[in-house]
């Protein structure tokens, strides 16, 4: 038996009927064709799938579509503004934070939800708060730069370097 | 840490390279094989030998074949 369900999504809203069972991360890359949000296990365990459910970070693989009625949602297509990229966007690009940039949009979302409820966060701070985050390719080191890059940003203070350390 | 000595002009020996894949994949525009969907597109299982070592003598693929696929 389908259900309407009624969500927002990247500020577009949409009425959409579902099966009960459909998944979020389902209703997102098939009905609604916004592929930026990524299956990487499908068992809440790599984050690839994180979306922002009502401004909090949430993995959809592991929500029901059902579940989302009524609220607003946000993935890596809505993170760009008119203005350009957003500062997590910049960061990443500024400092090699992405090779393949299949856990990128779930690792930039769930940085959005951890900058807003702390802005100026430390490295270990960060290095927890994308703990439900795997990344199989960069490494964790360029990924934490380049948060730090966006909170920069976003604080108005100076921008950290960009330059690789050699050691 | 060592200080680069060339510049990132002359060739990028010693530099980070901004990448030209970057943008798309920032913006959630990565394109992976997931992502395709082309007509008549299906679904495929790997059915693997319950044996770790024996010989195929012959494919029986009936049963596969009687579920309908689209
Ligand atoms: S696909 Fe959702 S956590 Fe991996
Ligand atoms: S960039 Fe490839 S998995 Fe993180």
């Amino acid at each position: 038996m389908k259900k309407t369900i009624n969500i927002k999504l990247n500020g577009t809203d949409h009425s959409v009927e579902v099966e009960p069972r459909k998944l979020l991360v389902h209703l997102i890359r098939e009905d609604l064709s916004m592929t930026g949000t990524h299956i990487g296990c499908d068992t809440t365990s790599c984050g690839a799938c994180t979306v922002l459910i009502d401004g909090r970070s949430a993995k959809s693989c592991t929500i029901l579509a059902i579940q989302a009625d009524g609220k607003e949602i946000t993935t890596v297509e809505g993170l760009a503004t008119a203005g350009g990229l957003h500062p997590l966007q910049e960061g990443f690009k500024e400092n090699h934070g992405l090779q393949c940039g299949f856990c990128t949009p779930g690792m930039m979302i769930r940085a959005v939800e951890l900058l807003g409820k702390n802005p100026n966060p430390t490295e270990s701070e960060i290095r927890w708060g994308i703990s439900g985050n795997l990344c199989r390719c960069t490494g964790y080191n360029n990924i934490v730069k380049a948060i730090q890059y966006a909170s920069a940003k976003m604080r108005g203070a100076e921008l950290p370097s960009t330059e690789p350390e050699f050691v | 840490m060592i200080k680069c000595k060339t510049s990132k002009e002359i060739g990028g020996m010693g530099h980070s390279m901004k990448r030209k894949e970057d943008a798309r994949f920032i913006q959630g525009h990565g394109n992976y094989i997931d992502d395709i969907k082309l007509p008549g597109m299906l679904y495929m299982k790997i059915v693997r030998r319950p044996y770790a070592y024996a010989k195929i003598k012959n494919i029986d693929a009936s049963k596969a074949l009687a579920i309908p696929a689209w």
